[in-house]
């Protein structure tokens, strides 16, 4: 099981802040988010992988690790694991 | 424009009930541009005698950025500046809204205070005239009836108000400015200063304009950015929600402060969610000058409260901090601070303090005076801010802020204070932020996120940040190499949009570099900047601001995150287990600055190669 938590806009095409899905583990980043992408569309890849500015608009965190200090889209998911997908809005 | 062009330094001394003027010169626009920087150059010159932060002599200054009020994004802002009664060291805030511009208009840079009026007054400025005006039937009216009173007194709906109200009159320490009834200069006690002075407001109208330099070129690189923050994900989140959104944010993280910084995380934070505000309570947005964010919000409480400008500061602050997870309590503190002229922040800090050390039973009965300060007691703390507001009771001890009062408690309340310099440290829990927790640390109005605003922590890839500081770490949160170098950048970076007047908001991920910045400067104001110069200048600003402090007594041992961040990591949450210990990052932090690395203090080279 893969639990994903969205933070930030993104959570409107998936419709509710968290959920979890039985797919196949290990797999990539890359991966959830094609398959995420079959569920909820192009949109949702074309959010995710959205720049704001000189960086990006979300960031992803595996067990609060940001995937750019592991492998980046190729970081591994396993089972159990807790991905955020949350914009990166920081500041009050 | 030329820099003499940018504006002119109005100089007030309320004692003598006397003021004169002087253009700007051109050394003091390419070696601070303006706003914060230029600031903070004034009150390194003129600080150097002042004892006491509320003593006639500490200069209470006023400055709009080299860009306030031209066609740039959000070029709004102003800063306030003077030694801070709640540091003893540098403070200065920084505020939005329609002042900066107005104050520009009238054809003013900077308006420099000093002195203390025999009775209070406000200052009246319609462009060359200038007026110290009777305030007497002013002092005690809260922010809100201020503004409605000067404008019904000029006739004049249009005039820009920069106000306190009784907590600024009262000398509570962590008091602001407010103008537009909602826009806070909220940091370091300003509003203490103001009140000080015996100065209620100051009142300004112009009927100038800012002529850009090159409109062509203008015209180009203006629509690029307006294409840029059209098209940005982000700027939609702001526009849509405003910072609201962000308890989701720092609660994802585990970094949302919780009774008093005993947690980091809230299981179910729907009551408290943005979602919520914006479903609930908001009416519709509000943007600044010149802005297409609006990031600000109007909402309704039950039909009859109407106010503005919540922000997330304010929630959590007024909210989790003291243990409140309702909205309809945290709307009626905003305004309540607002009103009374309090910085949510610290008021919210006080009063998280005061819950925890009561608990532990280290309030003796006479600071109470019958109260019972009790996490989750909404209703207790919204009487709090009015005790505080007036000196009264329980409120007389916090209205020192949380540092001020743990002196006066001793008996170990002091590792209670959640504070850097005196200064309540804003909601974000540095254990689980340590890009955040060094920036906190080195502030140099004490601990804040605006001074860094290390936003590029969570937003650049590692191959940008080795890039830029040489260190593909620097972007990961948990790691403590590269921190030195990515805050001394981003508080470098950060001193330009301060003192180029622009809202954090547009330079937060875009516009942010020196490249960017300089290809913007230019054409709007005809000002050549390259973009090593801005760097410069940046560091320029950091290090004066430095030297104010070191001048009051301030080294190594200031810049130093709360005991509790290294002691006691956070309980539960997505960042369990964290904690912080910043010797590392400060040790890089002051070798990146050349600062002695032990005492934490420029070096004569330094100073002598930027000026100082």
């Amino acid at each position: 099981m893969v639990t994903v938590h969205f933070v930030g806009p993104i959570k409107s095409h998936v419709g509710k802040p968290t959920a979890a899905w039985d797919f196949d583990t290990p797999m990539r980043v890359e991966e959830l988010i094609d398959r995420l992408t079959g569920l909820y569309g192009q949109a949702f890849a074309k959010e995710v992988y959205a720049k704001s500015g000189e960086g990006f608009a979300y960031q992803i965190l595996i067990n609060g690790r940001n995937i750019f200090v592991l492998d980046g889209y190729r970081s591994e998911i396993t089972d159990g694991d807790h991905v955020l997908i949350s914009i990166t809005m920081m500041g009050g | 424009m030329t820099p003499e062009a940018a504006g002119s330094v109005l100089f007030v001394d309320l004692s003598e009930e006397s003021w004169s003027r002087r253009p700007l010169r051109a050394d003091e626009v390419k070696g601070y541009v303006g706003g914060r920087g230029l600031n903070a150059k004034f009150l390194y010159d003129l600080s150097e005698s002042v004892q006491d932060p509320l003593s006639p002599e500490n200069p209470l200054i006023f400055g709009v950025g080299l860009l306030t009020g031209s066609a740039a994004p959000s070029a709004c802002r102003y800063t306030v500046t003077a030694l801070s009664p709640l540091t003893g060291g540098f403070g200065d805030g920084n505020s939005g809204g329609f002042f900066g511009p107005e104050m520009r208009f009238a054809g003013y840079a900077h308006i420099i205070v000093s002195g203390r009026a025999r009775r209070p007054v406000y200052l009246h400025i319609e462009d060359d005239a200038v007026a110290i005006r009777d305030a007497s039937g002013l002092w005690g009216k809260d922010t809100w009836e201020t503004d409605g009173a000067i404008k019904r007194a000029l006739g004049d709906p249009e005039v820009q108000i920069s106000c306190i109200g009784p907590a600024g009159e009262n000398g509570v320490k962590f008091s602001c400015i407010i103008n537009n009834l909602t826009r806070a200069i909220g940091r370091c006690g300003m509003g203490a200063v103001m009140g000080s002075k015996n100065l209620k407001a100051v009142a300004v109208r112009g009927s100038g304009s800012v002529r850009i330099a090159h409109p062509d070129k203008a015209f180009e690189i203006l629509k690029e950015m307006r294409g840029m923050m059209a098209e940005d994900i982000s700027f939609k989140m702001f526009g849509t929600y405003g910072t609201p959104a962000l308890v989701d944010v720092y609660n994802s993280r585990g970094a949302i402060p919780v009774k008093n910084f005993q947690k980091a995380w809230i299981e179910d934070a729907r009551p408290l969610s943005g979602d919520l505000f914006i479903e609930k309570y908001s009416k519709k947005t509000k943007g600044c000058f010149n802005c297409m964010i609006h990031c600000s919000h109007f909402y309704e409480l039950e039909g009859s409260h109407k106010e503005e400008g919540l922000e997330y500061e304010s929630i959590v602050s007024l909210g989790p901090r003291i243990g409140v997870e309702d909205y309809p309590t945290i709307l009626k503190g905003n305004a309540l601070c607002n009103r009374y002229g309090l910085d949510t922040i610290s008021a919210g800090d006080a009063i998280g303090f005061a819950m925890e050390v009561h608990e532990k039973g280290l309030i003796p009965e006479k600071y109470l005076e019958g109260e019972n300060p009790s996490f989750g007691d909404g209703a207790g703390a919204l009487g709090l801010l009015e005790k505080i507001t007036y000196k009264k009771g329980l409120g007389r001890l916090l209205a020192e802020g949380a540092h001020g009062a743990a002196g006066i408690l001793g008996g170990g309340a002091g590792y209670y204070a959640m504070h850097v310099k005196g200064q309540a440290i804003i909601s974000a829990d540095p254990r689980a932020l340590r890009g955040w927790g060094l920036g906190f640390a080195v502030s140099s109005r004490g601990a804040d996120h605006l001074r860094a605003y290390p936003v590029v922590e969570y937003c650049f890839t590692p191959e940008k940040a080795e890039e830029i500081w040489g260190f593909r770490e620097a972007v990961d949160r948990s790691a403590y190499q590269g921190k030195g170098k990515l805050v001394k950048w981003c508080e470098d970076v950060r001193a330009l949009a301060d003192s180029l007047g622009l809202c954090k908001f547009v330079t937060r991920t875009a516009y942010l570099l020196p490249e960017q910045l300089s290809r913007l400067i230019e054409p709007v104001t005809g000002i050549a900047f390259d973009a090593k110069e801005l760097m410069r200048v940046g560091e320029r600003i950091n290090n004066t601001e430095k030297m104010v402090n070191v001048r009051r007594g301030f080294g190594r041992a200031h810049d130093a995150l709360p005991e509790r961040f290294t002691r006691e990591p956070i309980p539960e949450g997505p960042s369990a287990g964290m904690n912080i210990d910043i010797s590392q990052m400060l040790d890089e932090y002051y070798r990146e600055r050349g600062w002695d690395v032990n005492t934490g203090r420029p070096s004569p080279e330094k100073l002598a190669e930027l000026g100082i």
